[in-house]
């Protein structure tokens, strides 16, 4: 369907540059990607806009897209087509009016149809396809911005993985998509990131969920225990009467936050209490004289 | 962080083409960090992305001071609300899968 930037902007088409910028700065407050964290659909309606704008708030482009409407990147390209058609149709004794001729825009179309056609038009630039790929991380190359070398379509590419990327996330490379078409521009490149799932960390959004066995005694009296992290080993305090699943936060013991440099996120640590097996009848009857003396 | 890590906000302003009173005046209403080393303004490297957006709230979208304040105050709201959201999904998909 044709794009129409005038109803994009909500405007009519002798709309003045006062009200095409009002019209702009209007739907820009609305649909700004600044003013819609993570919101597809608006960046998408936003990408319309811009494109709109910046179409119509230039003179010379807007006075080609009021000629040739969708077409109006081409109009040069047209003017030189319907130049060369014109004199064909004179040598071919067809007369001298052009059939482009007359202002109606289905009369563009066919002319354009031929050039993008192949129908003995002048050649077009066209971009190249856009590849997908898929990159398989786990949860420790994650941590850590680095670089990486993928294989696309037979060719090596080197990309630098942000620390802090999450599963199923998206990166765009520019440029190294499929060839142009007629010395057009490259496409671009999309890789997907996959994140393993870990054995003892479970990641949600930037904090990593994680377990560790306490024995009886620490949990009761209070101690130290060493937990492994994914960089390393911290000591964590056990409070003194501490219970079973009791959940304790490590600030900025997480993972990276993507794109924010020296932000993590939590470490969350549930503790779990283990009983001591395997009793001595010594350890078992000072246990029982713990016992008489509960109040 | 030393001065040397630090931008000069008179260069940054000049190549952003922001006016430094509009800096200031963020600066004034505690929506970004301003560094003073004798006499002269300075702002972190990291904070760049935050002013550029403001700036362009300011001249792209012809929003106020005013408008600025409210806007980032929802704003931080709503990234909140979204990571909240984004890890009771994260959640949910663990109880689902498991």
């Amino acid at each position: 369907m044709a794009t129409d930037f005038y109803k994009i902007l909500g405007l009519e088409r002798n709309a003045t540059a006062d009200a095409i910028k009002a019209a702009y700065r209007k739907l820009a407050r609305k649909y700004h990607p600044d003013l819609n964290p993570n919101d597809s659909e608006a960046k998408r309606k936003f990408q319309e806009i811009n494109e709109a704008h910046e179409v119509l708030s230039d003179p010379e482009n807007r006075k080609k897209y009021d000629a040739y409407g969708e077409h109006w990147k081409h109009g040069e390209e047209y003017e030189q087509a319907r130049k060369a058609q014109a004199s064909a149709g004179r040598s071919s004794g067809r007369g001298g009016g052009s059939p482009f001729e007359g202002g109606s825009g289905e009369d563009y179309s066919d002319l354009f149809g031929s050039m993008f056609g192949g129908g003995g038009g002048r050649q077009v630039k066209f971009r190249g396809q856009d590849y997908q790929a898929g990159s398989n991380l786990d949860l420790v190359q994650a941590l850590h911005t680095h670089k990486q070398m993928l294989t696309v379509n037979g060719k090596q590419i080197r990309i630098t993985v942000p620390a802090g990327v999450e599963n199923g996330q998206t990166i765009k490379i520019p440029g190294h998509g499929g060839p142009g078409v007629n010395g057009g521009p490259h496409g671009d490149l999309y890789i997907t990131f996959r994140i393993a799932d870990h054995p003892r960390f479970k990641r949600v959004g930037n904090d990593l969920h994680t377990a560790m066995d306490v024995d009886l005694f620490t949990a009761l009296l209070g101690g130290e225990i060493t937990l492994g992290t994914l960089e390393g080993s911290v000591k964590l305090s056990v409070k003194p009467e501490t219970q079973n699943g009791t959940k304790v936060r490590l600030k900025g013991k997480g993972f990276p936050v993507y794109k924010q440099e020296g932000v993590h996120g939590d470490m969350i640590v549930t503790l779990n209490v283990k009983l001591p097996t395997g009793l001595s009848e010594r350890q078992r009857e000072l246990l029982r004289e713990l016992q008489n003396s509960q109040p | 962080m030393t001065t040397e890590e630090l931008i000069s906000l008179e260069l940054f302003c000049s190549h952003q083409g922001v006016e430094i009173a509009f800096v200031h005046a963020l600066h004034e209403r505690g929506l970004l960090q301003i560094t003073v080393v004798q006499d002269r303004s300075f702002v972190a490297p990291e904070v760049l992305p935050h002013i550029e957006k403001l700036a362009r709230m300011h001249y792209e979208m012809d929003i106020n001071l005013e408008g600025i304040e409210a806007i980032s105050h929802l704003l931080e709201r709503v990234e909140r609300l979204q990571s909240d959201m984004r890890a009771m999904h994260e959640r949910l998909r663990l109880y689902e899968e498991g």
